[in-house]
C-alpha cells in the first residue's frame, strides 16, 4: 500500500477514469433494466441513505459485510488466502445459536460475550484445519478452504433439520435464542444495534495492529517476501497460521453478531453468501481494514438501495449483485495500472 | 561466398570462411546501473564450435539473451548473417535460424519425443478434419534423430527419459525449427559426470551437420574437448578470442579469473587466536556439501572460492538453519548451534548477507524502514508489543547515513525503487548493526557499483577490526583476495585447497577452481 499512498497525478488520473467506466457501465446496465440512469441512481441512493431508518439499515447490513472482508484480508497480509469465510461464518452463527439456545449464564452481557466467543472459537475451527494442511502438508488453502465451505454448509443443513431442530417449527431451523442473549435494537423500526459499533470497532483495532504492532509488522513481511521473513528471525509458519486463525474467527463472529443482533436462530439459507461478497470486498480494498468499510458502505448503499429502485422502475433488485461485478472487474483490471505490479 | 561451406569438414575451418555473427562494441547497462556487458566485439564463424567461458556474472547470460531477442543491447550493432540484427523478441531471432537450448528444460512430460519436438508445428501433419498423422509425423523426427545418431525412439514418452535424454530432445526440437545458430547455455550443468562425454560427441554431431555451435560453461575441460573457438568474458568485457590451438586450460582460467590486484595495498589484519565459529566435518541432507571443516577466528576474514555451483550456497542456507546437515556440527564460541533456527542463530550472534537481496534480503515492496528494522524488530530496541516508530525512523536514518544509501525522497518509499548499489548497502548496514560475532557474507557486492563496492569492503575491515569474524562467501577472486585472511576453495562441494594469506597466486587457485587441480573424483574427466 506504500505506492498506494504516494499520489501521482498519473495515479490520480487512473483512479478518476475508474470511477468514472464503473459509473457509465452501471448507468448502462441501469438503462438495459428500463429505467433513466439519474432517476436510478437517485432511487438507490433514497432508498439507501434517503431517511435515518434507510441509513441505520444500509449500516446494519454492513456488520456481516467488514467482518467477512477482514476475515479474508488478516490472511491476506500474511500471504494466505482464506476463501472459506462463508463456512466459518455458517459455523460461527451455529455455535452461537447453540450457546444461546441451550445455556444460560445468569447475566445478559455474560451471555453475550460467551456466545460471541464460542462464535469466534467455531469460525477458528473451521479455518484451522486448512492453515494446518497447508503449513504440514502443503495443500493449497485456497482448494481446502473453499471446499470447507460446502462440508460446513452441509453440516449446518444437517444440525438444523435433525439433531438441533426447533420442534415447534414445520421449518429446519434452530430453536430462538433466550431474549438475555439477543443485543437490543438502538433505535426503534429499526435493527441497528451496537453490533455495528462491534464491528467497526475490530477493524479500527486491525488497523492499528497492522499498521504499528511488531507481529503486525511481521504479518506485513511474511506477506511480502515470506524467505525475507525467515532469513530475518519471524516464525513465518507460526504467523500464517495465526493469521487464518484469526481470519476465521472474525467470520465466525460475523455469524455470531447476525444471530444474537438480526436473526436469533440459525435456519436454511442463513447466509446470501457473505463470505463471498466479504472476499470482494477485500479484493476491492487491497487488504486494507479502513477501505473496507468504505467498499462495504457502498456494497450496503447498493445492496438496499436496489430494493428501491425495484419497487419504483422495472429493474429488478438483483441489479445490485451486477454492479458490484462490475465494479470488481474493473477496479481488477485497473489495479495493475493504479498500484503498480506486486511480484508475489 | 562461402555460405554453403560443406557440412563434415568442420575441424579445419578455415580462415577464409566468414563470419556468421559479428558483435562490434556490445554495451548493455541495466535500468539499476549495473554494467553487464562493456564494448563487447567478437565474431562467431559459420559451421563452428564457439565456446564462451566467464565466471558467474563475467555476462555470458547477459550476451545470450541479447542474440536470443530477450533484451535488447544499450549500445553497438550486432550483424548475424549479413544483416544488421537486433530482434524485439525472441520470435524474430527464432524466425533467423537462431535456436537457444535453456538450463531448464521445456518439455511436456506425458506425450512422446516426436510430439514434443513438433508441438507447435503439428499443423502440417494434420489432414482436414485435424487429425495427425503419426506416422508421417514420426518419420519426419526419426530421419532427424538418424543424423544425429541418438538412440532414441521417436515413441518414447519424455517421462520415461534419462535427464541426458531430455535435454537431447530439447535440442533436437531446436534444430527441427531450422536452426542453423544453435546457443547451448551451460547444457553440461545438468549432467552427470559420465554422461558428458556422450553429450559432447552429440553437439560435435550437430557441428557436422553444418551448423553454428555458441557453446556457453565454465567447465575448461569440455571446453577443450569440443571448441574450436573460445571467447573469454570477464566482468562484462571480452578478454580475447582464442582458436583453441593457441591457448591450454590454465592460460584460458587465468584470463577468466584474472590476476590479482596489489596485494601490498591491504591494510593490517585483525585475526586474534580465539576461535569464534568451528565447523566440524558436516554434510547436508542435500548430499552436496561432503565432510567440510574450518575454524574462523575472532577478528579474521574466510574467504570461501569456488565456481557457482560447487556448494557455496549450500554452505551459506547451512550456517543460516535452512538446510539440515546429515552429519558434522556447527559450535559458535563453544556451543553447538546445529538445532538453532535462523532467529535463534541470530540471537546468540550471527548475521546474514544473502547472495538474492530481492528474493530474500529485502522485502522489495515494503518500505526502506521496514527493510531496515527487519530481524531487529524483536530485539526490543522498538518497543515490545508496539513500533515506535520515531526509534525505528532513527535507527533507518543512522543505517543511511553511515552506508550512503542514496534514498531519493524519504525512508516511506518501497526499497524498489532503489538502485541495486543502495539496496546492498542497505542490507549490509542492517546485517552488521547486529554487531555480530559472526558476519555470514555472499557475493556481498554482487552487481553493485565500484564506489558501493568499496564502501561495504571497507565496513567488512572495520567489522572485523573490532572482533568480528566474517565468513566471506563470494565469485568474486578479487574480492576474496582484497579482503580474506585465508581462503578455501570449493568445488563439488569439497575444500579442495586451503591458502593463507599472503600466499595467493590466481592461477593456482584458477586451476582448483575449475578443476584442473586437487578433484579426487577422478571418474569425471570433463570437469
Amino acid at each position: 500500500m506504500q505506492a498506494a499512498r504516494t499520489l501521482s497525478l498519473r495515479k490520480l488520473f487512473l483512479s478518476l477514469l475508474l470511477v468514472v467506466c464503473i459509473l457509465s457501465v452501471w448507468a448502462l446496465i441501469i438503462w438495459f433494466g428500463g429505467e433513466s440512469p439519474f432517476k436510478g441512481f437517485s432511487f438507490i441512493i433514497e432508498g439507501s441513505l434517503g431517511n435515518h431508518y434507510q441509513l441505520l439499515s444500509t449500516l446494519n447490513k454492513m456488520v456481516p459485510l467488514i467482518l467477512a472482508a477482514a476475515a479474508v484480508a488478516v490472511p491476506a497480509w500474511t500471504g494466505m488466502w482464506n476463501i472459506g469465510g462463508e463456512g466459518q461464518l455458517l459455523l460461527g452463527a451455529f455455535g452461537a445459536a447453540l450457546v444461546g439456545f441451550s445455556i444460560d449464564f445468569g447475566a445478559g452481557i455474560v451471555n453475550i460475550v460467551v456466545a460471541l466467543l464460542v462464535s469466534a472459537a467455531f469460525g477458528m475451527a473451521w479455518a484451522a484445519w486448512p492453515a494446518i494442511f497447508k503449513i504440514k502438508l502443503r495443500m493449497d488453502e485456497v482448494v481446502t478452504t473453499l471446499m470447507g465451505n460446502y462440508i460446513a454448509a452441509q453440516l449446518i443443513a444437517y444440525f438444523i433439520n435433525k439433531p438441533f431442530r426447533d420442534p415447534r417449527s414445520p421449518l429446519a431451523q434452530t430453536p430462538y435464542i433466550k431474549s438475555s442473549y439477543v443485543i437490543p435494537y438502538l433505535f426503534e423500526g429499526s435493527q441497528f444495534s451496537a453490533t455495528f459499533l462491534i464491528a467497526i470497532g475490530i477493524v479500527l483495532v486491525l488497523f492499528v495492529f497492522r499498521k504499528k504492532f511488531i507481529m503486525g509488522y511481521e504479518f506485513e513481511i511474511t506477506g511480502s517476501n515470506s524467505d525475507f521473513a525467515e532469513l530475518s528471525g519471524v516464525k513465518v509458519k507460526k504467523i500464517k497460521l495465526l493469521s487464518m486463525l484469526i481470519g476465521g474467527a472474525l467470520a465466525g463472529l460475523a455469524g455470531g453478531l447476525l444471530v444474537l443482533g438480526m436473526t436469533q436462530r440459525v435456519m436454511q439459507s442463513f447466509s446470501p453468501g457473505y463470505g463471498f461478497t466479504g472476499l470482494l470486498i477485500c479484493l476491492l480494498a487491497f487488504n486494507d481494514p479502513l477501505i473496507i468499510i468504505g467498499i462495504a458502505f457502498l456494497f450496503s448503499v447498493l445492496q438496499t438501495g436496489s430494493v428501491n429502485l425495484q419497487l419504483f422502475s422495472s429493474v429488478p433488485a438483483e441489479i445490485s449483485g451486477v454492479l458490484q461485478a462490475v465494479m470488481v472487474l474493473f477496479v481488477a483490471a485497473f489495479k495493475t495500472f493504479i498500484v503498480g505490479r506486486r511480484d508475489s | 561466398m562461402f555460405l554453403g561451406a560443406p557440412p563434415g569438414a568442420p575441424s579445419s575451418i578455415s580462415r577464409e570462411v566468414l563470419p556468421i555473427l559479428v558483435c562490434n562494441n556490445v554495451s548493455k547497462t541495466y535500468p539499476n546501473g549495473l554494467e553487464a556487458l562493456k564494448e563487447v566485439s567478437f565474431d562467431v564463424k559459420r559451421g563452428e564450435i564457439h565456446a564462451i567461458v566467464g565466471e558467474n556474472g563475467a555476462g555470458k547470460s547477459t550476451l545470450m539473451n541479447i542474440l536470443f531477442g530477450m533484451f535488447k543491447p544499450t549500445s553497438g550493432e550486432i550483424t548475424f548473417k549479413d544483416k544488421q540484427f537486433s530482434p524485439k523478441h525472441p520470435s524474430e531471432a527464432i524466425g533467423l535460424g537462431i535456436g537457444m537450448v535453456h538450463q531448464h528444460f521445456k518439455l511436456v512430460q506425458s506425450i512422446t519425443v516426436a510430439e514434443n519436438v513438433v508441438l507447435g508445428m503439428e499443423k502440417r501433419f494434420q489432414n482436414r478434419i485435424g487429425k495427425i498423422n503419426n506416422a508421417e509425423m514420426n518419420s519426419s523426427v526419426s530421419s532427424l534423430i538418424e543424423r544425429l545418431r541418438m538412440s532414441i525412439s521417436p515413441d518414447d514418452r519424455i517421462q520415461d527419459l534419462p535427464i541426458s535424454k531430455k535435454q537431447q530432445v530439447e535440442i533436437l526440437k531446436v534444430l527441427y525449427r531450422d536452426t542453423d545458430f544453435v546457443i547451448l547455455d551451460e547444457p553440461t550443468a545438468v549432467l552427470a559426470p559420465n554422461e558428458v562425454e556422450d553429450f559432447l560427441e552429440f553437439v560435435t554431431g550437430i557441428r557436422d551437420m553444418g551448423k553454428t555451435v555458441v557453446f556457453i560453461s565454465h567447465r575448461l575441460g569440455e571446453v577443450f574437448a569440443i571448441a574450436d573457438r573460445i571467447t573469454i568474458l570477464r566482468r562484462g568485457k571480452v578478454v580475447g578470442t582464442f582458436d583453441k590451438k593457441d591457448v591450454n586450460r590454465e592460460s584460458v582460467a587465468n584470463m577468466m579469473i584474472g590476476t590479482a590486484s596489489d596485494l601490498s595495498e591491504r591494510p593490517e589484519d585483525f585475526v586474534r587466536d580465539e576461535i569464534v565459529l568451528s565447523v566440524k566435518q558436516i554434510s547436508d541432507i542435500s548430499g552436496i556439501l561432503k565432510n567440510l571443516s574450518f575454524d574462523l577466528h575472532e577478528g579474521e576474514v574466510l574467504g570461501f572460492a569456488g565456481v557457482g555451483g560447487n556448494g557455496q550456497e549450500e554452505l551459506f542456507e547451512v550456517l543460516a538453519g535452512n538446510l539440515m546437515l546429515s552429519s558434522g556440527e556447527i559450535l559458535l564460541k563453544g556451543s553447538s548451534i546445529e538445532s538453532l533456527n535462523t532467529l535463534e542463530r541470530r540471537k546468540v550472534g550471527l548475521a546474514y548477507i544473502t547472495d538474492d537481496r530481492m528474493k530474500k534480503g529485502l522485502a522489495p515492496d515494503r518500505s526502506i524502514v521496514e527493510n531496515s528494522i527487519a530481524g531487529h524488530h524483536k530485539s526490543g530496541r522498538f518497543g515490545k508489543l508496539a513500533i515506535n516508530s520515531s526509534k525505528a525512523n532513527a535507527f533507518t536514518e543512522s543505517i543511511i547515513a553511515d552506508y550512503d544509501v542514496r534514498t531519493g525522497k524519504n525512508i516511506r518509499t518501497p526499497v524498489r525503487a532503489l538502485s541495486g548499489g543502495n539496496m546492498q548497502k542497505l542490507l549490509v548496514g542492517r546485517e552488521i548493526a547486529y554487531d555480530p560475532a559472526v558476519l555470514i557474507a555472499s557475493q556481498p557486492t554482487a552487481g553493485v557499483d565500484v564506489a558501493a563496492r568499496k564502501l561495504i569492503h571497507d565496513s567488512f575491515r572495520r567489522l572485523s577490526k573490532s572482533g568480528s569474524g566474517i565468513i566471506l562467501i563470494s565469485g568474486d577472486l578479487e574480492e576474496i583476495m582484497d579482503l580474506a585472511n585465508r581462503i578455501i576453495v570449493l568445488y563439488r562441494g569439497r575444500a579442495v585447497v586451503e591458502l593463507a594469506y599472503p600466499h595467493y597466486d590466481t592461477t593456482e587457485i584458477s586451476y582448483y577452481m575449475t578443476g584442473i587441480r586437487g578433484s579426487q573424483n577422478a571418474s569425471c574427466t570433463y570437469s
